[in-house]
């Protein structure tokens, strides 16, 4: 008897076991994968709670979230290619998207741009690749904004410079004491190569023309470089080995008078060092010899990986894209670091501005700063750079898709000429005739393994 | 005929036995060794589908490739630098711990501190202890009125070097007292005293007795050290990621960015192996000297 | 060679005494032998000369020279350890030639030095050996060796035949007594052995407890103990004890002997014992007794050489006696020094 109660027992179990499962699968939880690299506590509690919002509004659809540095993150959509592992929503840069798309890594988001507006999104933002959309921007980075110790400026009776000599001058002015007058990137990694573009770009020069040939090697480039080379004699020594980070804690310690940078400065001085952040002003980048300011501006976008690399609900994942880049949760997360992450989209943009009033601790104008930062006009970025000329005091995109710069920016090849200059002293000419030969080696390359 | 019946069956059992170790090494050190050798002949690149084969390609590249041997000097640099330092020093701090004096064993579990330290750990302090501007090296050899300016411990080419071997030989140090700690807890103490009877000075000692004691285990040690040091990749990357301008990047860091920065996986692999033939004609050297060392003694 | 003095030497170890009240006079070319069981101070006194050690109170005289101060290596001493402390790394041409070698001395000295040692000591062939390929004899000699090359003022030796098999250590003895002679070296040797001290020492420095106990030629030691300690220290079987009214008596068993052998001999002192078992030795044969009325039951040995013919049997009453000027009196306090009781009792 007992024996058959057990079995009986054991059959019961197994098959409410398997109906539960089926049930289960029937209904569909459906996991919704999520990589981004905005590390910074306010960034994660802003994307915890739009999770959180959103797996409440939409209870089958759970959001899996995952974190990478700046610097790995890459690799790690690299290799999760390489093993079709992808998470289904990721973030991507843009001269990583005509690659990608290209060889059906991503899934089209047409539908999704027109649901948010297309209008709505700053001009040139959003870039087709073979007529269709495969990323959206939740946020613009603007690197070229200068900021400046009012303090320092008014003691010693200077105005902010408004061209690259006056800046050379202002430095130079300012740089005594344990005080240096400026600080620039220098180390081998992105932040460097996007410095000596926005200051090449102001020269007068691009990367490539038209025609997409290498046009690196330019009188423009031989004028940043130089230009490069004067601004860090006024500079703290260890720069070629600096990173994002460690530029921000120099000006932070006070030591700095004068940096071109990107507005995340202001916003972490004033959770750490207000004594510095309080005393910081902004204005718009000086012109260059070319009588132009042409500022790096870098488009931070999610995409969503197709399922030829392993994304699975991409359905689910554009709901779930549609919600955070859009409306009162694109607002949100520009909060987060303001006035560092410019909203794609006008509407926010004022929304952001009104709500930033007891932003940075009330103390300095944050519509002011903001209003600096979020000026965007007159800028690019490495995929749209090639061809690029002035119309009627117009900086004019010539369009083109650039299959090799990203290649080019991924090997550092502009920071190495950099390097060159500043740290073995090579003479700017012949760092810019390198620079030139190493990326026409890339461009053949890559012409002949698309053969 | 029952005896040969067992003789099988313990083969069968012995072989049984190996099957688990020899299937991890196989997976874990041949297959992704025999890969390496197989990407080296060929051009691959993450993300390319296609591995077309090109024979020595990669290796005449490599040939070719200025960086290639910037990092073979860099490499060697390194090694030898770290491991005479590391050598000395260490046999000198464990002469030292081999005495008796009061707090002895604080001193020895000091010693022993920075090879417990996880690397990233100890290397990420460090990076930020050798900060230019806000650094505490800097700092305290200003104050201590040693230096005048600060010095760029991680972004001068020339300087970086010394920084990471400085890294380096901190953090393992503590493997060459330990080595040569044992050994000389193991020498009798009545050859120090018959020597000293006979006249020996205590420079004599350590010449005439301790060394001629210690010299296998210092070899050993000695050789130990560079096969690891050789190898060594995360003190290098996390410190200057090869930099300024190259000027750190050893040949497991050229690898390393060869295949996962720039994608380039069969020229990497060629890197590879030419770096595991480069070590190799160092062990030979160094087996070839000892014997000539043995020999003498 | 020198004369070896060592006065009021004590060493203390935390609060323990390792060597307390030390005097000792060693003449020049003299053989003497500290003797006495594990842990009475004897090696601590031999590192004490040598100067590895430094003695809390008290003086070492090399020479007529105060050499207390002084480092071993500047002292002129040799000390042979037990171990022989050779060096493994080297060879014995090499061992001998080390203080040499580390003293600076040129080359042809050496050599000649070298030679020499090794000729007296019958080593010549075994230059070029390692030390791991000799026998312990073999090592021994290289170890005294490398003492010699020195011409050391004294000679110390740890133990020196304990990691000798039995067989060798009586041929060793004699040839250590030889190569002394031959060197006229003045020569601590230091022994737990009192047959070895016997035969070897001069003079013997009976130790227990980090104390001097007696300092006496064998003979002294031997027929005029100074205490207790040294009485049944020395001579085996020890001499026998006997716990009497206010001291205690003692002789030594060979002195204890069938009534009869005395034949007219007066002035002899009977000693009763019940018989507990008899050991026949080839030589000699010992009885295991125990003392009987009028004395004190006591546990006691007779020694009988075999030329005297005996018959004896298990449990029965024997009367023995021992010669009058055979009889030893001690204190019965702890130190159990000898009582001075009889007028003719002659220091030899």
């Amino acid at each position: 008897m007992a024996i058959v109660s057990t079995r009986l027992f054991g059959l019961c179990l197994a098959s409410a076991l398997l109906a539960s499962a089926g049930t289960a699968m029937a209904q569909g939880v459906k996991v919704v994968r999520f990589l981004h690299n905005e590390t910074d506590p306010p960034s994660m509690a802003f994307f915890n709670k739009a999770i959180a919002d959103f797996e409440r509004l939409n209870p089958n659809i759970k959001i899996e979230m995952e974190s990478v540095s700046t610097d790995g993150r890459l690799q790690k959509v690299t290799a999760s290619m390489n093993a079709k592992t992808m998470p289904e929503v990721f973030k991507i840069l843009a001269e990583e998207r005509m690659q990608f798309a290209r060889k059906g890594y991503l899934v089209p988001l047409d539908n999704m741009v027109a649901s948010i507006g297309a209008n709505d999104y700053l001009d040139d933002l959003i870039v087709k690749v073979d007529g269709k959309i495969y990323d959206v921007p939740y946020t613009i980075n603007n690197f070229s904004v200068l900021f400046y110790r009012d303090d320092l400026l008014k003691a010693a009776n200077l105005t902010p410079p408004k061209n690259w000599n006056e800046l050379k001058a202002a430095a130079q002015a300012l740089n005594k004491g344990d005080v240096n007058g400026f600080v620039l990137p220098a180390g081998q990694n992105r932040a460097t190569s996007l410095y000596l573009a926005s200051l090449v770009w102001s020269a007068g020069g691009t990367f490539f023309d038209k025609d997409l040939k290498v046009t690196f090697n330019s009188p423009a480039t031989v004028a940043a470089l130089a230009f490069m080379k004067d601004m860090a004699a006024v500079s703290p020594k260890g720069i070629a080995a600096y990173s994002y980070g460690d530029m921000i804690n120099v000006y932070l310690t006070g030591k700095v008078a004068l940096d071109l940078y990107a507005p995340r400065l202001v916003a972490t001085g004033y959770d750490t060092v207000p004594a510095v952040a309080t005393q910081t002003k902004a204005v718009v980048m000086p012109v260059g010899p070319s009588g132009h300011a042409v500022k790096f501006i870098s488009p931070n976008s999610f995409a969503i990986a197709s399922p030829a690399v392993g994304a699975k609900n991409t359905a689910e994942a554009q709901k779930f894209l549609e919600f955070i880049v859009s409306g009162e949760r694109l607002r949100d997360l520009s909060l987060t670091v303001f006035p560092h992450m410019i909203p794609p989209l006008k509407s926010v943009q004022a929304m952001v501005i009104d709500a930033a009033k007891d932003k940075l601790g009330g103390g300095s104008n944050p519509a002011e700063l903001g209003k600096v930062s979020f000026d965007l006009s007159n800028s690019m970025s490495f995929e749209d750079e090639a061809g690029a000329s002035w119309v009627d005091g117009k900086l004019v995109k010539a369009g083109l898709d650039n299959p090799y710069i990203g290649a080019i920016v991924a090997r550092h090849i502009p920071a190495q000429v950099v390097q060159r200059v500043l740290i073995n002293g090579e003479a700017p000419a012949a760092a810019a005739a390198w620079g030139a030969q190493e990326m026409q080696k890339i461009v053949d390359d890559l012409k002949r393994s698309a053969r | 005929m029952r005896n040969l019946t067992s003789e099988t069956e313990n083969r069968a059992i012995a072989a049984l036995a190996l099957l688990p170790s020899f299937a991890i090494l196989l997976v874990l050190v041949a297959l992704p060794t025999f890969s390496v050798a197989l990407y080296s002949l060929q051009d691959v690149q993450m993300g390319e589908a296609a591995h077309p084969f090109v024979g020595f390609e990669n290796f005449l590249w490599a040939w070719n490739y200025a960086p290639f041997w910037n990092a073979l000097n860099n490499t060697l640099v390194w090694v030898f630098g770290s491991v005479s330092l590391e050598m000395v020093i260490g046999v000198a701090v464990a002469l030292m711990l081999n005495r008796n004096f009061v707090g002895r064993g604080i001193a020895r579990a000091v010693v022993f501190a920075p090879y417990l330290i996880p690397t990233v750990v100890a290397v990420l302090v460090w990076r930020y202890m050798f900060h230019d501007v806000l650094g505490v090296v800097n700092y305290f050899l200003l104050k201590a009125g040693l230096i005048e300016t600060p010095v760029n411990w991680l972004s001068s080419p020339r300087v970086a070097m010394t920084t990471v071997i400085i890294v380096g030989v901190w953090k393992f140090f503590p493997f060459v007292v330990l080595a040569i700690l044992g050994v000389l807890q193991a020498i009798p103490q009545d050859q120090y005293e018959a020597a000293k009877i006979d006249g020996a000075s205590e420079w004599q000692q350590f010449w005439r007795i301790t060394l001629p004691h210690l010299m296998p285990i210092f070899l050993l040690t000695a050789l130990l050290r560079s096969i690891w040091t050789f190898h060594k990749f995360d003190i290098i990357y996390l410190l200057t990621g090869g930099g300024p301008v190259g000027s750190t990047t050893t040949l497991p860091v050229l690898v390393y960015q060869k295949a996962f920065a720039d994608f380039e996986i069969g020229r990497a692999a060629a890197l590879a192996l030419i770096t595991a033939f480069v070590l190799t004609l160092l062990l030979l050297l160094y087996f070839y000297l000892s014997k000539q060392v043995e020999a003498r003694q | 060679m020198a004369d070896l003095e060592l006065r009021q030497i004590s060493k203390q170890f935390d609060r323990q005494f390792a060597v307390k009240d030390v005097n000792l006079h060693v003449q020049d070319g003299e053989l003497v032998v500290l003797l006495g069981p594990s842990g009475c101070g004897k090696s601590t006194l031999m590192r004490l000369i040598a100067g590895l050690e430094s003695p809390t109170q008290g003086q070492v005289l090399i020479g007529g020279q105060d050499k207390t101060p002084l480092r071993p290596k500047d002292r002129n001493v040799a000390l042979v350890f037990q171990s022989y402390a050779l060096y493994p790394h080297l060879s014995i041409y090499e061992n001998i030639a080390f203080p040499l070698r580390v003293r600076g001395v040129p080359s042809k000295t050496v050599d000649a030095k070298v030679m020499w040692a090794a000729r007296l000591l019958d080593i010549e062939r075994l230059l070029q050996r390692k030390p791991r390929h000799t026998s312990g004899g073999e090592r021994q000699r290289t170890a005294l060796a490398r003492s010699l090359v020195r011409d050391p003022a004294v000679f110390l030796l740890d133990e020196p035949l304990s990691n000798l098999d039995a067989k060798m250590r009586h041929a060793a003895r004699e040839e250590l007594r030889s190569f002394q002679h031959q060197v006229k070296a003045t020569w601590i040797h230091v022994t737990h052995d009192q047959t070895e001290a016997m035969g070897l020492g001069d003079r013997i420095v009976v130790m227990d407890k980090g104390r001097v106990r007696q300092i006496g030629t064998p003979g002294e030691i031997y027929r005029y103990p100074a205490d207790t300690f040294v009485a049944t220290f020395v001579g085996s079987p020890p001499m026998n004890l006997i716990a009497m009214d206010d001291h205690i008596l003692g002789f030594r068993p060979e002195s204890c002997l069938p009534t009869a052998y005395f034949e007219n001999e007066i002035d002899l002192f009977k000693v009763a014992f019940r018989l507990q078992r008899a050991e026949y030795l080839g030589n000699e044969t010992l009885l295991y007794a125990i003392a009987d009325a009028p004395l004190p039951s006591t546990k006691m040995i007779a020694r009988i050489p075999s030329t005297l013919r005996l018959d004896v049997a298990q449990g029965e009453r024997y009367e023995f006696a021992v010669r009058r000027s055979d009889l030893r009196y001690f204190g019965t306090d702890e130190l159990g020094a000898h009582i001075d009781r009889h007028l003719d009792a002659i220091r030899a």
